[in-house]
């Protein structure tokens, strides 16, 4: 599980996992996102950089559908599928870890992990008696099976460390690990320190498995190269070039990002 | 963080400190206090007035409490939430004189307290759009809903409680509250009721467990799929449908009542009782058995001064010091207002 | 995410850029209410002859007047961030303080300065227990409001009385054909524009209530600022509350209660935001005209003033729905 999986490219019937087709969106005057083309393979770690306002974060909210494009596609293996909230692509199996992780301090751990999929019982929906041992028992297995450290399941969220809520984070995320689960990483090393920053890695190479595929956000390019099998890079919300991992270079990257052209590696 | 290692040996005064410091900051220190503070006040005002230790005494207090609890449990709801509700007086002003009004018309008292307790839910209704789809603050959207109840209410009876000629009712149906269950007072046992079911809803239902999200982090809510703006609904039409309830219950124990029949400050109690028994202002925090202390302090507090002979007013100031006490708590707990 | 807020001490205006700010100042975003305004005037003017008779002007007038007073101080407040519930309960503790002294032969004069000091001792304490307490000022001023309302009671004994004496009610009074509370209202407004929009102390309460944490990292002294702003809030508690009970020629604790709403949705009108950072003198001018308009021509058209509170409660939270549209309000 450890070791780097090769994307097995395509799936049962032969169309990438996720494809994004002529994605475009504009707040007012702005074009965040241009005509943007993406293909996500099964079992990829595909690393998205660019420098800020070049539209990562605004491709992923449309993917994770708390953003919707004025216009494109986006296709599931193959198939036209329609994502305008965030229930539909919570449906499709994408889950998306926010910069902010969209955790509740006030809530414990437990809680965080199963919001919106709480295991109940008795009356149906809203009113349904919560199983709070259930919901402890399961999401300490999870964090035990993720190598997670975290004393107790019972503690809020807001007394944890910024790399313990991270990693609640990404539990939440792939608790409820389905087939073609999509996981999007919008910075997830960002605010963290460099020890953190590295266990936090540590997991995401971990939880990369049958059937996971990740898109991850990232301003720190090295770690992003490490992590990726590939790396798209967008410039002024347009999709400027994608590397293989393995062949390119932090300087190449780094020239994309910048001139948003490869010819200007020439003159770096 | 919350591991201090003591450096010295723990010396007494050093392990004392710790548990203090300790007790300060689990939150549970709301719970204490206000045990004490109970506590306090049975000492004082049994020593201050002997009459107030009898059983018809305390029962009477039960009584007079039982409102106060019902529309504390709404609030509860609405505070953790993140939505301070302050229309409720008026809530419960409009929904008692509609029930009166109804049940003079010569309709059966069934359909007057349903359309009693329909009208809290309207109010809700009412404060949800304005919060969920005008985007208005909650405070400000139900401190216009406190005038437009009034003025409602006062439309309903025509202005008739004012002028001190307010026909009571005396049809036994609407109001039973007046009656007694095996010597206990019929408001009381419903309030106990009331508030075991806010308790239950709160701490086991997933309803509850929302509150809690939708009040702590409202946008993480949203990015987690949480259908966030009819939680927020629902919680206000809970908290109307509570002051209309409260409303119904007052106005059945009085026999009938108008828009003059609930003081304007009475929400200002309410307020106070759910903000002592340990609910944030900010949402997120709280609980329904802090509530039910909070409610307890004041409601002894209101029955003891007026035994002991001390103005109504008075209590006002007392209220007030209390508040500003249970804050202070909260605001040392957690860094307080910057 | 990271927009700062203006930066403390802006470079100094060019001469057209104090012009069109002078213009935003008087007009600017309250244009609709001017018009809303002038509608409603004239609306009452087709159905009440005497709606705008310089007669019934002046009578709204000296009804603004008291509420204008408050509002300016709910309005420096909410700028600066906080809030204040106590208003109501902060002038009837004036109000029966400077009544009882009156009438325990004090001079009237006297009576008034005493009367606006303890109005500022009140505007201290609030600002006190927010900034040293660290306590929420929705729940310090909502403490205040029991306890004042609660020593107001004290004050006079839970009972209302009349003043026998006429000479307590000069906000009766007229000097040349203009009533008293005018004067007070016209001193308090060219106060608190100086005090808000030509001084630093002023402009920089903008910032300290738009983005408190912000303003600190300016190196301002956020403390100071509520300290002060709560302090000449309560300088308006107590000229306000005088007045109120000079009018009435009463010592009533309970003559200001609901006061807040008539307040809040004057100065919500006239574009202050409960988040901080907004408002202006003008603007709740404007609002506090149009509350007593709307409150003078209903009554007069024999509507019931509880459908005024009806209208009024609606019309702040349209107000505050309107003006927090374009930047998404409560979420």
């Amino acid at each position: 599980m450890n070791e780097r999986a090769t994307p097995n490219g395509n799936g049962s019937n032969g169309a990438p996992l996720l494809q994004l087709r002529g994605i475009c969106r504009s707040f007012g005057h702005v074009r965040a996102v241009h005509e943007v083309d993406v293909d996500l393979q099964r079992n990829e770690i595909l690393g998205i950089v660019g420098d800020n306002g070049a539209g990562k974060s605004t491709l992923m909210k449309i993917i994770a559908g708390t953003v919707s494009p004025d216009s494109g596609q986006i296709l599931m293996n193959g198939e036209p599928v329609e994502i305008t909230t965030a229930q539909d692509s919570r449906r499709l199996g994408i889950e998306m870890i926010y910069q902010d992780l969209a955790l509740f301090d006030n809530l414990d751990v437990a809680a965080n992990v199963f919001i919106g999929r709480e295991p109940t019982r008795g009356l149906p929906s809203l009113l349904g008696f919560l199983e709070r041992r259930r919901m402890h028992r399961e999401a300490a297995a999870l964090l035990q099976r993720l190598n997670i450290m975290i004393g107790s399941t019972r503690l809020p969220v807001g007394v944890l460390s910024g790399g313990q809520r991270q990693m609640v984070a990404i539990a939440r995320a792939v608790a409820f690990e389905e087939n073609n689960h999509i996981l999007l990483m919008d910075e997830p090393s960002a605010a963290l320190g460099a020890t953190e920053s590295a266990t936090v890695t540590e997991l995401i190479r971990d939880i990369r498995g049958d059937g996971l595929s990740i898109m991850i956000i990232s301003h720190r390019i090295p770690e992003v190269l490490d992590l990726a099998d590939r790396v798209m890079v967008m410039k002024r919300g347009e999709h400027v070039a994608t590397l293989d991992a393995r062949s390119t270079s932090v300087e190449e990257c780094v020239n994309l990002i910048v001139a948003g052209a490869p010819a200007a590696t020439g003159q770096a | 963080m919350t591991a201090v290692v003591p450096e010295d040996p723990p010396t007494e005064t050093s392990v004392w400190s710790q548990r203090l410091r300790d007790l300060v900051f689990s939150g549970k220190l709301t719970w204490v206090t206000l045990g004490a503070v109970i506590v306090a006040e049975f000492v004082v005002f049994s020593i201050a007035a002997p009459r107030f230790l009898s059983t018809t005494n305390l029962l009477n207090t039960g009584r007079a409490t039982a409102v106060l609890m019902i529309v504390a449990t709404g609030a509860t709801f609405g505070l953790i939430s993140g939505a301070l509700d302050i229309s409720g007086a008026s809530v419960m002003a409009l929904s008692g004189t509609i029930g009166t009004q109804i049940v003079i018309a010569g309709y059966p008292a069934s359909l007057a307290i349903l359309a009693a307790i329909a009208s809290g839910f309207g109010a809700g209704l009412v404060n949800g759009f304005v919060v969920v789809k005008l985007r208005v603050n909650p405070l400000v959207a139900t401190l216009g809903m406190l005038g437009i109840a009034y003025g409602l209410a006062f439309v309903v009876d025509g202005g008739a409680g004012i002028a001190g000629n307010l026909r009571q009712t005396t049809d036994a149906a609407y109001g039973v509250m007046k009656n007694d269950l095996v010597g206990i007072p019929l408001p009381l046992v419903f309030a106990v009721l009331f508030a075991a079911a806010g308790w239950v809803l709160l701490a086991k239902t997933r309803f509850g467990l929302y509150t809690y999200a939708v009040g702590g982090n409202a946008s993480a809510g949203r990015s987690v799929a949480l259908p966030v703006d009819r939680l927020r609904m629902m919680y206000l039409v809970f908290s109307g449908a509570c002051a209309a309830t409260g409303g119904w219950v007052l106005s059945s124990t009085l026999g009938g009542s108008g828009a003059a029949s609930v003081p304007g400050t009475l929400i200002l109690t309410v307020i106070t009782a759910v903000i002592l028994g340990g609910v944030g202002l900010m949402g997120g925090t709280g609980t329904m058995g802090g509530t039910i202390l909070g409610v307890i302090v004041l409601g002894v507090l209101e029955n003891g001064m007026t035994l002991a002979g001390w103005p109504t007013f008075y209590q006002y100031v007392v209220e007030g010091l209390l508040l500003l006490l249970a804050v202070g708590l909260e605001a040392v707990r957690t860094g307080g207002y910057r | 995410m990271t927009t700062t807020a203006t930066p403390p001490g802006a470079p100094l205006d060019s001469r057209a850029q104090a012009a069109a700010r002078a213009r935003r100042l008087l007009l600017g975003q309250h244009v609709l209410l001017l018009i809303a305004l002038i509608l409603l005037g004239t609306y009452f003017t087709s159905r009440l002859d005497f709606f705008l008779t310089s007669q019934n002007v002046l009578t709204i007038l000296r009804f603004s007047a008291v509420t204008f007073i408050v509002a300016t101080g709910f309005t420096l407040v909410l700028i600066g961030g906080g809030l204040d519930l106590s208003i109501g309960s902060g002038m009837a503790v004036v109000g029966v303080t400077s009544g009882k002294l009156f009438e325990a032969g004090v001079p009237l004069v006297l009576a008034f300065v005493i009367g606006v000091v303890v109005g500022v001792a009140i505007g201290f304490v609030n600002g006190f227990i927010v900034t040293q307490f660290r306590i929420n000022p929705l729940i310090a001023t909502l403490a205040m409001l029991f306890a004042l309302l609660g020593v107001a009671f004290i004050i006079t004994d839970g009972r209302s009385t009349q003043l026998r004496d006429d000479g307590f009610r000069f906000a009766r009074e007229n000097v040349g054909g203009v009533p008293v509370p005018v004067f007070f209202l016209i001193a308090t407004a060219v106060l608190s524009v100086v005090l808000l929009h030509t001084t630093k102390a002023g402009r920089h309460l903008f910032a300290v209530g738009g983005n408190p944490d912000a303003a600190r990292q300016a190196a301002m002294n956020v403390d100071r600022f509520r300290l002060g702003m709560y302090t000449v809030a309560g300088l308006y508690t107590g000229i306000a509350g005088v007045l109120l009970a000079s009018d009435l020629g009463a010592i009533a604790p309970n003559s200001a209660r609901n006061w807040e709403l008539y307040v809040a949705t004057a100065v919500f009108l006239g574009g202050a935001s409960l988040t901080g950072g907004r408002g202006s003198v003008v603007g709740t001018f404007i609002g506090v005209v149009f509350v007593s308009a709307l409150d003078n021509g209903l009554v007069q058209m024999a509507v019931r003033p509880q459908i005024v509170l009806i209208v009024v409660g609606t019309a702040m939270i349209l107000a505050v729905a309107f003006d927090q549209r374009p930047k998404g309000g409560f979420r």
